[in-house]
């Protein structure tokens, strides 16, 4: 299967899955909902839900309560999650363990990847994560005439999608021929400022065209001028039959695996339930949005790039060899030339000074403030933070420590888990051939296997104060873990991890 | 304003003056546990979320401008929040509760990758692939800026692709 298929397959598959998935709720139990049950003589007999589904939700949950305090030695609801911490009596106050070798991150580092090599001054990176993709998006072609500041005037940007027998256009807009097809044009969906777009199917392929700098018609005619290149559309339109005012500016057609990465930045320590100052994502070859959407929306600089700001919000910028990075901040780093600035200063890291930026990050994490720690027999945990906890490290004898993402109350060092409310800290971290996943929470966790049928796996367990800290040693051909910790009758919290893959 | 057949609450003169709340509930909470549904994965749980959002609108009916838009967004908003509040709870869930496997392979493999997904992405490509929305409609519904979107949605299709490749 080559690239652009396997592409296209996940768009596909996801459409068709969610219009089958959904088609299996149709039949409705009118007696579960009724909306007699919203009626009565005034707002005081209103019932939210029916007494039924109630029932069954939490009939549910309890079983589901049962079965997980089953699988924990001894389960313990405690009210406050982080109240004072102190270390117990065995464990031995420590800052970060000194080493004589360089530290090394306890995840594989997908690599190459794109960096930021500024940032304002203070930032620090408190996380980097990063994986590598095989790739998404649709074969994409950009027709159009440049104008002096950059921007498409006019401009066309053609995205094929596979269509399968029976596809239809949806919604609505205004009746156009496109090229022999029935058309709908209708307000854009996604280009930034563009004003319409034009929808038909064609020769297997779902086209949209979003449009900007021309009328309807004056896009159509430039559209019925277009060759196809093959019997499919999805290998795009023939450059040399673009009309004139429309030459081909840039097209991707065949994407190639990427490696993306996400930073976290901020100036503080973080803090529990703070969020970080800058977030970057970036891309090696990126797809989406991408070099020639972000033309669409935005301009072309003069160097090349393409870029895109949404006001107030974050900053694209594009290579044309396909790297792009994205600035996030949050509302006290609004400054565009800040966010333009960090975007642009992205250079290509190798696989060692990516790691080295990992391994960074993670002991800068393990520098937070000591809390307490636990000692168990795989190796310990410690909580981390400024006043209260932030992070939960695990280090194995020897080995560097691995922290959780200290923004994120459950997500691991693999990025991997929810962002839910989990009442504590979950990591994950790949130490000498070993996967580790370890918690810190309010009450003692228990892990799962999820594959299909649920199988609890034995975990080491101790107390930090009145945390619940456990570690688990997942077995080989485990992939994925679940972490459920009480929170009330007949209610839990969890998160999950997959296997750290570099 | 007028009376419903129910007692309480009317759409008179709302939405052109043409649904009341019985005749929205009708419509609309199919479409509603769909989505509610895809996101949370639990047949059950999503029609308790379309039952509270409902309620919601009903409290409020006299007041809300656009009364199908408001139940979508709280119906997505909930699902969103239900599933992060109570993730492992949800999966467990889904998987007692779920209507079962369709029996078309890529559709059950593309299914169970779905739920390994964080729950805002997984609605930004339920709401994207299948309610066909724009990044700025996504946006508002979620209630976040069109940037988070547009990269949640992209992260999205990179974990799913992930999750398909295990």
């Amino acid at each position: 299967m080559t690239e652009t298929t396997q592409r296209d397959e996940v768009e596909r598959r996801l459409g068709e899955t969610l219009r089958a998935k959904a088609a299996q709720v149709v039949e409705l139990d009118a007696a579960t909902f009724d909306a007699a049950t919203f009626g009565g003589s005034g707002l005081g007999d209103l019932v939210a839900t029916t007494p039924r589904t109630r029932r069954r939700v939490v009939a549910i949950a309890a079983v589901l309560t049962v079965a997980a305090a089953a699988t924990a030695s001894v389960l313990v609801m405690r009210a406050r999650p982080h109240g004072s911490i102190v270390a117990t009596e065995s464990s031995v106050p420590s800052s970060s363990t000194p080493t004589t070798a360089p530290p090394s991150p306890p995840n594989p580092i997908a690599a190459p990847l794109v960096a930021p090599s500024w940032l304002p001054d203070g930032q620090q990176l408190w996380s980097l994560t990063s994986s590598t993709q095989g790739g998404t998006g649709f074969p994409t072609q950009l027709f159009g005439t440049v104008a002096a500041d950059g921007t498409l005037a006019p401009g066309l940007l053609v995205e094929l999608q596979p269509a399968s027998p029976g596809d239809g256009l949806g919604g609505s807009g205004t009746h156009v021929t496109v090229r022999g097809q029935n058309g709908l044009a209708r307000a854009s969906k996604d280009a930034g400022d563009a004003p319409f777009e034009i929808d038909w199917i064609e020769r297997g392929a779902y086209v949209r065209v979003t449009v900007r700098g021309a009328t309807a018609d004056q896009a159509v005619t430039a559209l019925d001028a277009l060759r196809p290149r093959g019997g499919s559309l999805m290998t795009g339109f023939e450059p040399a039959s673009a009309p004139a005012g429309y030459p081909l500016l840039g097209e991707r057609l065949m994407p190639a695996p990427d490696v993306s990465a996400t930073f976290e930045y901020s100036a503080a320590p973080p803090t529990t339930g703070a969020t970080p100052d800058f977030t970057v994502l970036s891309d090696m070859a990126g797809s989406y949005p991408g070099y020639l959407r972000i033309w669409m929306a935005g301009h072309r600089a003069p160097d090349g790039t393409t870029v895109e700001l949404d006001p107030g919000v974050g900053f694209y910028v594009a290579w044309p060899d396909g790297r792009d990075v994205v600035v996030e901040s949050d509302a006290n780093h609004p400054d565009p030339t800040v966010l333009e600035h960090i975007a642009r200063s992205a250079t290509k890291l190798d696989k060692a000074a990516a790691a080295a930026l990992a391994a960074e990050a993670q002991a800068r994490v393990d520098a937070l403030p000591w809390l307490g720690d636990a000692p168990l027999a795989s190796g310990e945990i410690t909580l981390r933070g400024t006043g209260s906890a932030t992070a939960v490290c695990f280090q194995v004898l020897g080995a560097d420590p691995a922290c959780s993402n200290p923004f994120s109350l459950n997500a691991g060092v693999d990025g991997g888990g929810s962002n839910g409310a989990l009442p504590g800290y979950a990591g994950s971290a790949a130490i000498g051939g070993t996967w580790y996943v370890f918690v810190a929470a309010s009450a003692e966790p228990s892990f799962s296997v999820n594959g299909g049928r649920d199988t609890a796996l034995p975990a080491e367990t101790g107390r930090i104060g009145d945390t619940h800290v456990a570690v688990v040693a997942v077995p080989d051909g485990v992939d994925h873990v679940e972490v459920l910790v009480p929170t009330g009758p007949g209610q839990g919290a969890g998160t999950g991890f997959s296997r750290p893959s570099g | 304003m007028g009376v419903t057949e129910t007692g309480v609450g009317t759409a008179d003169g709302q939405i052109a003056g043409v649904a009341s709340f019985d005749e929205i509930f009708a419509a609309a909470r199919a479409p509603m546990v769909r989505i509610a549904f895809l996101i949370v994965g639990s047949r059950a749980v999503a029609e308790e979320i379309a039952q509270d959002a409902f309620a919601g609108l009903f409290t409020r009916f006299d007041t809300v401008d656009n009364p199908t838009a408001y139940v979508r967004t709280a119906v997505v908003r909930g699902a969103v929040s239900w599933k992060k509040r109570r993730a492992m709870e949800a999966d467990r869930l889904a998987r007692i509760d779920d209507p079962g496997p369709t029996g078309i392979g890529d559709i059950d493999t593309t299914w169970d990758a779905l739920r390994a997904l964080r729950p805002e992405r997984r609605a930004v490509l339920v709401l994207r692939y299948y309610e066909d929305l724009s990044h700025g409609d996504i946006a508002e519904l979620l209630g976040c800026p069109v940037a988070t979107v547009r990269t949640r949605l992209h992260r999205g299709l990179s974990d799913l692709r992930k999750e398909l490749e295990r």
